[in-house]
Formats: structure tokens, sequence, C-alpha cells
């Protein structure tokens, strides 16, 4: 147990204290930036509008504009949040997602497997990059959230603004949003740093079947770009696309196309965990690395 | 070595060795094709209109139209258009790994037995245009097979109603003012841009490894969705932002311009780095 915390806490060091870490941590920030530059301007240009016309201080239109529906994942707007919820999948596998696979290559992992065993390897392995793909998600989201929070008023939003929020009666968490939207919020994080977790371990798993660093890197944003595509070709009975299994959409909270469900999530969540730990702890690990 | 012979092998190794990439833009276009046939066949049921006023054309501009100019409002999220993304962004993953890995791997002796680094880089601007055009040839192939077996006239024509429907085109006023046919230079200039970003893209994994070029990529891709400036190159790539489709939309002319400047400011950008690049030096991400 005591070499499994070591060799865990080695395997975490290495994914989170590497250049490409903090290259995608600024890349992700620069995003958030963005959009929060964006925010802010329209908030200051509506509110100088209203007093205007008013003549008071404050717009009663005021409330229309929220940390919740300000932040980069709750806005719909702008270019920065258009641009990293694009590029947030080859962001996850940037860090550490490449790391399996250069180990293999080099030969890194036979030393490894000597010293530790397969199973304690494999699964420190897939813990780490677990990590360093949700930690690079959801700390730009996270300083997202403390930036614009120094701008915009923390008021709960209201059911009758729900064309600013972009959350609609059908979209996932909806109630919770509206109701309790700090553990909405948090909730959200959670979800977003478990699924890029899992696109992160989707570069580990394919080095099963593609042996080019650079290309298992792209493995998650392919993955993405597919499901992506799903949602158009995809139609209910009554011939209207009507669920969002697009992780380019459902990761925020605002509805852009269709609405998110919780289950579509969960089960790509699933799906997502199933393939890449069977991959890399059962399949990789019955397969000779010498 | 002759320059041919490096060509030759770049289109061994790069090509043929490497056919399975080169379906994904078959998988891709025979998905959305059938799809866009499936819900063309739902519009002329609905609408009552006569099959023979839908031609290749619509097929065309399903798969090439991106999205209409972007006007920021509520109700009105950023959303980019899917099929023309992923046949973008794929065409750019198919070519951004092989000159690196190339460079890291047997190319360095096929540079030393040429003798001379600028026909190895000539040779990978050779075959990132030929690599391109092929994508889209089979783009183009596939989108026609499915028309013909789904009994859709081969014709140039944009049906304007159901191309309302098929792009969820809000501004029927400024959209298809001028023509409503897919002329050569519409059908051409996506080719043009996607050789200009992907030699683009080449060029900047000299510089940057290849995950952070494409991401580059990504980016221009997406301020290009965004905003609708002849200053950003992927808005030419899109039909329904030539300014023979949308009244205030890109020139032509000048996206040829620019796919010009952008190729040959690659290429010779390119060489001259090439020229002093460490080829031994350790692969780094």
């Amino acid at each position: 147990m005591w070499f499994v915390r070591r060799l865990l806490r080695i395997e975490i060091g290495k994914a989170l204290k590497n250049k490409a870490f903090f290259i995608s941590l600024a890349i992700g920030i620069a995003c958030v930036v963005l959009s929060l530059i964006y925010e802010v301007n329209i908030y200051n240009r509506d509110m100088d509008m209203a007093a205007e016309t008013s003549g008071m201080k404050q717009s009663s239109e005021a409330a229309i504009y929220s940390l919740f529906n300000s932040w980069i994942g709750g806005e719909f707007l702008s270019l920065g949040t258009g641009v990293y919820y694009f590029i947030f999948p080859v962001l996850c596998a940037l860090p550490y997602g490449w790391s399996y696979c250069v180990e293999r290559k080099s030969g890194y992992v036979r030393t490894m497997i000597v010293q530790c065993g397969k199973g304690k390897y494999y699964v420190a392995k897939y813990i780490a990059t677990f990590m360093s793909g949700g930690l690079a998600m959801v700390i730009p989201l996270i300083a997202s959230v403390m930036m614009t929070a120094a701008f915009f008023p923390a008021v709960k939003p209201d059911v009758i603004y729900d064309i600013y929020t972009g959350v609609f009666k059908t979209t996932f968490m909806s109630g919770l949003y509206y109701s309790v939207p700090f553990l909405y919020l948090f909730l959200l994080l959670c979800i977003n740093f478990v699924f890029c977790g899992l696109l992160a371990c989707c570069s580990m798993a394919a080095v099963s079947v593609i042996r080019q660093k650079h290309v298992v890197t792209l493995v998650p944003f392919v993955i993405c770009l597919a499901l992506n595509m799903l949602t158009s070709v995809m139609y209910n009975e009554n011939n209207y696309h009507n669920v969002e299994y697009s992780p380019f959409y459902f990761l925020k909270s605002c509805a852009s196309r269709v609405p998110s469900s919780g289950l579509v999530i969960g089960i790509i969540t699933l799906v997502l965990f199933v393939v890449t730990f069977v991959t890399v702890n059962v399949w990789e690990r019955r397969h000779e690395v010498y | 070595m002759r320059f041919i012979r490096n060509i030759a092998f770049d289109i061994r190794n790069g090509i043929i060795r490497h056919f399975m990439l080169f379906l994904l833009p078959a998988l891709i276009t025979g998905i959305a094709s059938a799809d866009c046939v499936r819900r063309i066949n739902g519009y002329l049921e609905t609408w009552g209109v006569k099959k023979s006023t839908v031609t290749y054309g619509d097929i065309w501009c399903y798969l090439y139209c991106g999205m209409e100019k972007f006007v920021p409002a509520p109700g009105n999220a950023f959303r980019f258009p899917a099929i023309w993304t992923i046949l973008f962004s794929i065409c750019s993953i198919v070519v951004l790994t092989y000159t690196t890995n190339d460079m890291l791997g047997t190319g360095a002796h096929v540079m030393v037995a040429g003798g001379s680094r600028g026909k190895w880089w000539f040779s990978k601007v050779i075959w990132n245009v030929l690599s391109t055009i092929m994508y889209h040839g089979i783009t183009l192939i596939v989108s026609l097979i499915v028309c013909i077996f789904s009994g859709i006239r081969i014709g140039n024509g944009i049906n304007v109603g159901l191309q309302t429907s098929l792009n969820e085109i809000a501004d029927m006023n400024s959209t298809f003012k001028t023509v409503s046919v897919i002329t050569p230079v519409i059908f051409i200039m996506p080719v043009i841009i996607s050789v200009a970003m992907n030699l683009l893209q080449q060029m900047l994994t000299l510089f940057i490894s290849p995950g952070y070029a494409f991401i580059c990529t990504g980016v221009l891709m997406m301020a290009s969705v965004y905003i609708l400036s002849p200053l950003l190159p992927f808005n030419y790539a899109m039909a329904l932002r030539m300014s023979e489709m949308y009244e205030g939309g890109v020139k032509h002319m000048y996206g040829i311009l620019c796919a010009v400047l952008i190729i040959t400011l690659s290429v010779t950008v390119g060489y001259i780095r090439f020229l002093r690049y460490d080829i031994i030096k350790k692969e780094d991400i």
C-alpha cells in the first residue's frame, strides 16, 4: 500500500508539474479572460444605456446579469466561450494523455513494471492521467467563476429571464440552477472534472492501437467531434433533435442547441469509463510489454 | 536522390500507407449526405415540392455552407456548424503529424540520401497539397454517389427554401440574394483555403508541437465562424459567407489573395526555418 501511494504521488507529480500542463492552463485562462472582457463590456454598455434612458443609477435589467450566466460555462455569446469549449478536448489530453505512449516507446514502462508490478503501474498511470485531464479543464473554469464574481453579483437567477440564462425547463438540473445555484455550479464543475478526466484517459487507452504520441493526444477531440455530429443526425419520433449528445455543448450550463439530458451525460461518461478502464487495466495489462 | 523520388516516397508513406485515414472523410460524408437526403425527403413531403427542384448543389451546400453571420443576442447562442467543422477539423488532423513523424523517423535518412533539406521540405509541401485535395475529392465523390443513389439530379442549383430549412438560416433577406447556384469559385474556395490552412499548420509544427499547431488552427476556425471578417481565412471556406450568396459577405478575390499569401508565407518561412532546424533534437510536446 505504501508503495502504491508513493507511485501515485510520483505519477501525479509528473502529470501536474510539467510544461504542457501549465501551457494548457494558460490557454484556458486566456479564453476565460476573453469571455470576461466581452461580458463586462456588454454589462457596462447595457447599464449605461439603461441609466441614460431611465435616468436611474441602477437599471431594473441589472437582474439579468449574474455570476451564474456570466462565467465562461454559463454564457453563450462570447468568442472566449466558443473557443474554449471547442478546444477543451485537446487541452485535457495535452498535459499527460501522451505520457503512456512515450513511456511505452522509450521502455520506461518495463523498468517500472519490474519495480512495482503491472497492476499498480497501470492504476497509478490511469489515476494521474485522469487527474491531469480533469484539472486542466476545471482550473480555468474555477478561475472564471472567481474572476466573474469580482464584476457580477451572485444573485439567484430568475426563471423569467431564462432567455438570458439559457437554462430552460427541459435543461439538465434546471430546478437546481434556479433554486440552489451554487450547488448547481459545484455539480457542473464535478461533471466537467470527471468527463474531461475520462477524455484524457481515452488518449491513454488509444495507445493500444495507435503508437504516435501526437495522434493519441487528438483522440479525445475526434471522439467529441463524432458525438457532436451524432446530435445533428439523431432524431426523436417527431423528427426533431431533442437531446444534446455533444460534449462541446452539454458541459455548459446553458442549452446552446438542444437541452442536455442527465441520462445521456451519464451513459456517455459510463461508456468512456468502462472502455478506458478495461482497455488500460485489463487489455494492456494482459499484453506483453517486452 | 531526385526530387521526384522524394515525392514518391511521401506519397507512398504519407498517403498509401495511411489510407485508413482517408476513409474518415468517406465515412463522415456518407453519414452527413445520407442525413441530408433524409431531410430533403422530409422537406419535399412536408411542402409538396417536386424532387426535380433539388440538385447535387443542395447536398454540397449542406456539407460546405458553414453558417451565416453570427449575431450575438439572447436566444441566439453561439454554435458552430457541425458538419463543416468536422470536415475541416479532420482534414487538419489527417495532415498534422506525418511531417513531424517522418522528420524524427525514416525521413532523416531520406534527407541525407537526397542531400538537400529543400527537397525534403518541398516534397512535404506537395504531399500536404495532394493529401488535402484528395481529402476533399473523396468528400465530393462520396456525396455524388449518395446523390446518384438517392435519385437526386446532378446539378449546381440551390433550392433556397430547402437550404433555409436545412441550415436554419434566419436572415433570408440578405442570404441567397444574388445567386442561387453554386458557381465554380464558391465550389473551389473551401479546397483552396483548406490547402492554405494545412500548409500554415505544417509550418507551425516546425516551431511548436503538432498539438499546439492544431490548437492554433482550431482557434482560427472558431474565430472565423464567430466573426465575419475578410482577415479570418476560414470565412472564405464557408459558402454562406461568400458575397455571391450573402450580401455583405467576403469577396472570393480577397479569399484567393489571402490563400496565396498564406501559402507563400508558410512555404517560405517553413523553408527558412527548416534549413536551420535541428532534426536530431529530442521529441517534445
